[in-house]
């Protein structure tokens, strides 16, 4: 997709506004909630620009609601496009789901029926907010806690069919997947093997709530080993890719995130020197050399 | 060959209906077969089940949000008849846009004419319910370019007087039957007491100052001044209708504090300037 690699990132969060403005600790980059800075002046505008100051910030929405069958809100969108002018963001992203229908807003990102009505229903949406913001737009899986009796597809041949037919980035988050995996009963490496890995532009990782016969996608809590296991197999099929952590509940430390983020960045360079392992050993095998050919 | 009906609108419009109801979906009978229809539900939750994970997050979501801009009002109700309350104005008022800042918009007129508020708190929720909306839209309202002390200094002095003048507008004027930008700041600071204080007329303008949304409390007299202002009376014309809705005796003692109260407005920032011909 041609979206740069920015490194790991944290998602930018109220309490931890004195630790970053106090200190500018280092940190690759800030992901915001757009919502969070649509507003038309005041405070959140006053540290939007204090973070812009010192950090690369990319746009993440909640509220756009790309599958509903309402009509897009054009007054949400050019707001949007004033706060991407605003940022230089890189992308702009919001989940692959929709919020709300016939003027009432859940605020919940309430997952499609994976049907060939949806993606066509969502591909043509996802195009035209491209073509309107004049950025990359970037739709992320959701975490799910229900299935439909339409659904005619997996969860990811409908990711990899929306994307693909509205030629727009993919944000893989892959605590999402772990947690619908739980919910469903699938395989979560089936997904990461599943979905178009060149479209992949951004990682989320994060921390969830299990209570059980179900998990719930509560951002917070550590990102658990079986999420770490899965990024650094995403990551061996992807290569390098922005990745950020989220934490939104039970907000700890700014250390503690910056600590998770440094994890992330672990992971990472494990996966992508493996990746560069086989790539050598690859070569090696393919060059004329091995191959016996003539100097 | 005909194309399959459309499921998209059959799902969403069955569901933003289901997921805001009051009760547990999988104790709602009538409900159920027709979430089959959508919703699989597996071995470890029913369809009911899995959608009712929704629908709490609905009302939990909801429900804190008004919790945090409406606190003033959720002290007086107490937690409980507060949740009652923030319940009702959901299926009343149901989100309706992509931001939950403006969940609470209609919430005054609410706290209005809900039946379920005690009589002896009617008076105060609505004050508090007001000044909390208030509070919210001063928050992010637009910014104003700082005062420019140059311009200011230069103005004529008789233009002061006879002249409209620029108030800001992150200035509103507000007069209650309970002092509630006090006892808001008292109950952020857990100093406020359970019961409900004894009402009492106060008059403010409310304020965003250094991205800060302040108060300050005025007397009657400034209050009503300050919106003669607003209206556009230039001072000297403001002062004359002032005087004349005053017995003699107060009117004489307003006269000699409004030099004060317009010193100290525009050390509040509320003057930017005279309207210009």
């Amino acid at each position: 997709m041609g979206a740069p690699d920015l490194g790991v990132g944290v998602g930018l969060r109220i309490p931890h506004y004195a630790a970053i403005f106090d200190g500018w600790p280092a940190m690759d980059w800030f992901e915001i909630i757009s919502e969070n800075f649509m507003g038309r002046g005041g405070l959140p505008r006053r540290n939007l620009d204090r973070a812009l100051s010192h950090y690369r910030l990319v746009q993440h929405g909640v509220s756009l609601s790309i599958g509903s069958i309402d009509p897009l809100d054009r007054d949400y969108l050019t707001r949007l496009k004033d706060l991407a002018r605003h940022t230089q963001t890189p992308w702009i992203s919001d989940h692959l789901c929709w919020t709300g229908a016939q003027g009432k807003n859940l605020h919940d990102l309430l997952p499609l029926p994976y049907t060939e009505e949806a993606v066509r229903h969502v591909a043509e949406r996802a195009r035209i907010v491209q073509d309107f913001l004049e950025l990359p737009f970037v739709l992320e899986n959701v975490s799910s806690y229900l299935t439909y009796t339409h659904s005619a597809m997996t969860e990811w041949e409908f990711v990899t069919a929306v994307c693909e037919e509205a030629d727009c980035g993919l944000l893989l988050d892959v605590n999402n997947i772990y947690v619908s995996a739980y919910n469903h009963g699938f395989d979560p490496m089936d997904y990461v093997r599943g979905v178009p890995h060149h479209r992949v532009v951004q990682y989320h990782l994060a921390g969830h709530t299990n209570h059980g016969r179900y998990i719930i996608d509560t951002h917070s809590g550590h990102v658990i080993d079986e999420v770490w296991a899965l990024y650094r197999e995403a990551v061996k099929l992807t290569g390098p890719v922005s990745t950020l952590i989220e934490w939104d509940d039970d907000i700890p430390a700014f250390d503690i995130l910056a600590a998770e983020a440094d994890k992330a960045r672990a992971a990472r360079d494990e996966s992508l020197a493996a990746l560069r392992t086989v790539d050598a050993a690859a070569s090696a095998t393919t060059s004329p050399a091995s191959l016996g050919a003539a100097p | 060959m005909t194309s399959p009906a459309p499921v998209l609108p059959r799902v969403q419009s069955f569901l933003q209906e289901a997921l805001r109801l009051p009760d547990e979906l999988q104790d709602t009978p009538s409900l159920t077969s027709r979430i089959a229809e959508h919703i699989t539900g597996n071995d470890r939750l029913s369809p009911a089940e899995q959608a009712d994970l929704y629908r709490r997050q609905f009302f939990l979501r909801h429900v804190d949000s008004l919790r945090d801009d409406h606190y003033g009002i959720a002290h007086y109700l107490g937690d409980d008849a507060f949740e009652a309350f923030a319940r009702a104005y959901l299926a009343q008022h149901p989100p309706r846009t992509p931001s939950l800042r403006d969940l609470g918009a209609d919430i005054a007129r609410f706290t209005d004419t809900w039946s379920g508020i005690p009589a002896h708190l009617h008076d105060l929720c609505l004050d508090m319910a007001r000044y909390e909306l208030l509070f919210v839209d001063l928050f992010d309202a637009p910014d104003v370019p700082p005062v420019d002390a140059k311009r200011l200094a230069a103005i004529p002095e008789d233009a002061w007087l006879t002249r409209p003048l620029v108030l800001t507008p992150l200035l509103r004027l507000a007069a209650y039957r309970y002092p509630v930008p006090d006892l808001r700041i008292a109950i952020k600071e857990e100093r406020a007491a359970s019961e409900p204080p004894a009402p009492e007329p106060s008059f403010y303008g409310i304020f965003r100052r250094d991205d800060a949304v302040c108060f300050q409390r005025l007397a009657p007299e400034a209050h009503d001044l300050l919106q003669l202002l607003l209206a556009g009376e230039p001072l000297a014309s403001a002062c004359d209708t002032l005087s004349r809705r005053l017995t003699p005796e107060r009117a004489a003692a307003v006269e000699t504090e409004v030099a004060g109260w317009f010193q100290r407005w525009a050390t509040w920032g509320w003057i930017l300037d005279v309207e210009h011909r």
